[in-house]
């Protein structure tokens, strides 16, 4: 194994733990469903259902357990803290010594993540079931540490991407994986049950295989590859049906290098797009079966709510750019900063736990900076960006699909009550790839003094940020 | 530079992970804070529902985590004209009543803390207001469907949909490098036996050093070193 990323793979691996241990159970976005549904997947083979159903949202034992733990109110609210009094566990004891039948079955919802694919729920049930003699909290604790080799997994697909965008280059692979396996919310969902962590898994592979699939054209196994991944991407998490255009995407790069057209080269293309269709109807066919009108589908096919197209492009602007005069407000200010900077810089929990304001500000000048760089640097090495088109077509495509899919759906939810747009930081962690790259790139376009300080200075930031949310962290639920 | 003395980058980030931990590290291991020994039910998050103790009345709440670091009790007036009366807050679990008194005077939307004896051991037991003075008490509650605990509040014995905001403390501000161990044993609650003092402090120390060093020692191979050749 190459050197730095084994020094990479440590330093995430640790902080992973760390956030597994420290994070305050199911105080990650959304933990407590999530855990319901793995618990019901995993104790009678059918997962929870979305919507208005007979039975509960989490299972007794669930219950009980946020109850003498003070787990659900203490979600987003600063001035809560969970329960720590030796009291408290031995009442919980006590309802463990004599618990009612189906205690851990009986949570068949409605669970509010009920119609999600199950891909990330079913590899949960592992941990789970392994676990199964222990407590709740210590089979949670275990579904927890489950994340940690898809954490390790994007690292890793991080440097080979990088590996094949610059030629195996030690130096931006470094700065590349380093980005990716430091940035703070990145190892912070990898810490908690949320199907989140697979998606950026999902597509962190997805990347190196598209970047795979330039290189080497549609050989019959990248090509299974791309398609299995991105069937995998839909059965992850209901964004991840972005996969359908990022494959068509991909595949249209790759195909077009690839002139003339074989009659085999169309069936594998064709078993690809098989291999999606099976993601994707699974994923469809699931949620069908337990969201009811909040399914994936459902929400697809809803009139409700469309808006328009300039309507989008208004909503588009205002979140990257001031408002224009012209411009009605679409939504709350909610826009760049707070889900790029904010989001994607780190707020952890469900987030309440910030970093100080001057931190953001930073961020986002830094980004800012970085941006201009970024820009620069793709002028100055134009020729040589033209040269690499497959490749650089490929990293860009590939965002500008998810994104359309997160900003689309972002706009729709404006639409109707309650009026939120439903657009957080972590929803961009399946694009942390492009992200290391792109800062791998203007690193090496500095040239190997300026590039490598600047790289080392990357990699410390989020070192010393890691850290502070984790010590935000403790202060936060124990103090 | 860099590739004749690949040292010299991952010393400057180290040592820039160094000054990090000093300036805000340091400060932040050794700044006083209050210290929550419970929260049975945290102030509203966006609405209050207020709760009007009438001269006399009680308001309880059960299944409150009472714990022998317990000393400050802490309620929240609702906003109101004028001053509130006395209000005489009673601690109680099996073999322990601890009483501690609110003097009249006290404004709206404040934080009303009286101290109490500490209860001999960890407990399960109730905490109840009551206004001992001639006006009308309003004291903060919540119906929100977020602050959902297993307390219920009552008044005069009647369940009421709110629940009193209430907070317990030891009544002093404390850093966290003062109570490490406190520290330790709240983060192991709950958890499996494996996660305990000894582990946590382990696992704290192998994180402190682990991943500084995983940085360090990529930086050092991977950015400094002049072996861009895979």
């Amino acid at each position: 194994m190459p050197r730095p990323l084994l020094g990479l793979l440590v330093a995430s691996a640790l902080l992973s733990v760390a956030w597994s241990v420290l994070m305050a159970p199911l105080q990650g976005p959304d933990e407590h469903n999530h855990l319901g549904y793995v618990q019901h997947l995993a104790e009678t083979g059918a997962g929870p259902d979305f919507g208005e159903t007979e039975g509960f949202s989490w299972s007794t034992e669930q219950v009980q357990w946020m109850q003498w733990q003070n787990l659900l109110g203490l979600i987003g609210v600063v001035d809560g803290r969970p329960g720590w009094n030796p009291a408290e566990q031995e009442a919980f004891d006590a309802f463990l010594a004599d618990p009612p039948a189906n205690f851990r079955s009986d949570g068949s919802g409605p669970n509010p993540v009920g119609q999600n694919p199950p891909a990330y729920y079913a590899y949960e049930t592992i941990p789970y079931w392994l676990f199964r003699w222990t407590e709740l909290p210590t089979r949670l604790l275990f579904m927890r540490l489950a994340n940690l080799p898809l954490f390790l997994a994007i690292v890793t697909f991080a440097w080979l991407a990088a590996g094949e965008v610059f030629k195996r280059r030690r130096r931006p692979q470094t700065i590349a994986a380093g980005s990716v396996a430091l940035l703070p919310q990145l190892a912070f969902m990898s810490g908690v049950v949320n199907p989140d962590i697979l998606l950026a898994t999902v597509w962190a592979a997805f990347f190196y295989l598209a970047l795979v699939a330039v290189r080497v054209g549609p050989k019959p196994w990248v090509l299974a590859a791309l398609g299995g991944v991105a069937g995998l991407s839909a059965l992850s998490q209901p964004r991840g049906i972005a996969a359908l255009v990022a494959l068509v995407l991909v595949l249209a790069v790759v195909l077009w290098r690839a002139r003339p057209w074989t009659r085999r080269m169309v069936a594998w293309t064709a078993g690809a797009f098989g291999l999606l269709a099976v993601g994707v109807g699974g994923a469809l066919a699931y949620s069908s079966a337990h969201g009811g009108a909040a399914s994936i589908g459902g929400e697809v096919g809803s009139s409700t709510g469309a808006g328009s197209i300039k309507g989008f492009l208004s909503y588009l602007w205002q979140f990257y750019l001031p408002p224009l005069r012209t411009m009605s407000p679409q939504g709350p200010p909610y826009g760049y900063r707070q889900v790029y900077v904010e989001g994607l810089g780190g707020t952890f929990g469900s987030l309440e736990i910030t970093y100080p304001l001057w931190v953001y500000d930073a961020l986002q000048l830094a980004a800012a900076v970085g941006l201009i760089l970024l820009v620069v640097c793709i002028v100055r090495r134009w020729e040589r960006i033209v040269a690499h088109g497959g490749q650089v077509l490929v990293v860009c495509v590939l965002p500008l699909a998810m994104l359309a899919v997160l900003h689309i759906s972002a706009y729709r939810d404006l639409q109707g009550p309650p009026y939120d747009p439903l657009l957080t930081g972590r929803y961009l962690l399946p694009l942390v790839v492009p992200m290391g790259l792109a800062i791998a790139f203007v690193c090496s376009s500095l040239g190997r003094r300026a590039g490598s300080w600047l790289g080392a200075l990357v990699l410390t930031t989020f070192t010393v940020l890691s850290f502070t949310g984790l010590a935000l962290t403790v202060a936060r639920f124990y103090t | 530079m860099t590739a004749r003395r690949p040292w010299i980058l991952p010393a400057v980030a180290g040592a820039l992970m160094l000054v990090a931990a000093l300036v805000w590290g340091i400060p932040w291991l050794t700044k006083d804070r209050p210290d929550r020994t419970s929260t049975p039910t945290p102030p509203p998050f966006a609405t209050i529902t207020p709760i009007v103790l009438q001269p006399g009345e009680e308001a309880c709440e059960s299944l409150v985590a009472l714990s022998p670091d317990t000393r400050q009790v802490t309620i929240l007036s609702d906003r109101f004209e004028g001053t509130g009366p006395r209000l005489r807050v009673v601690a109680s679990a099996p073999g322990y009543r601890g009483v501690g008194e609110i003097p009249a005077g006290y404004h709206g939307l404040e934080g009303l803390s009286t101290t109490i004896p500490a209860p001999p051991r960890d407990a399960i037991g109730q905490i109840c207001v009551r206004n001992v003075g001639d006006e009308p008490a309003q004291l903060q509650g919540t119906a929100e469907g977020r602050i959902q605990n297993r307390s219920v509040t009552t008044v005069d014995g009647e369940p009421i949909e709110a629940k009193m905001s209430l907070l317990l403390s030891e009544g002093v501000n404390r850093s966290i490098a003062d109570r490490p161990g406190e520290i330790l044993a709240r983060i192991s609650a709950f958890k499996p036996p494996i996660v305990g003092s000894v582990s946590l402090s382990i696992l704290f120390v192998v994180v402190l050093l682990g991943v500084p060093a995983g940085v360090l020692y990529a930086i050092w191979r991977g950015i400094a070193r002049d072996d861009d050749a895979a």
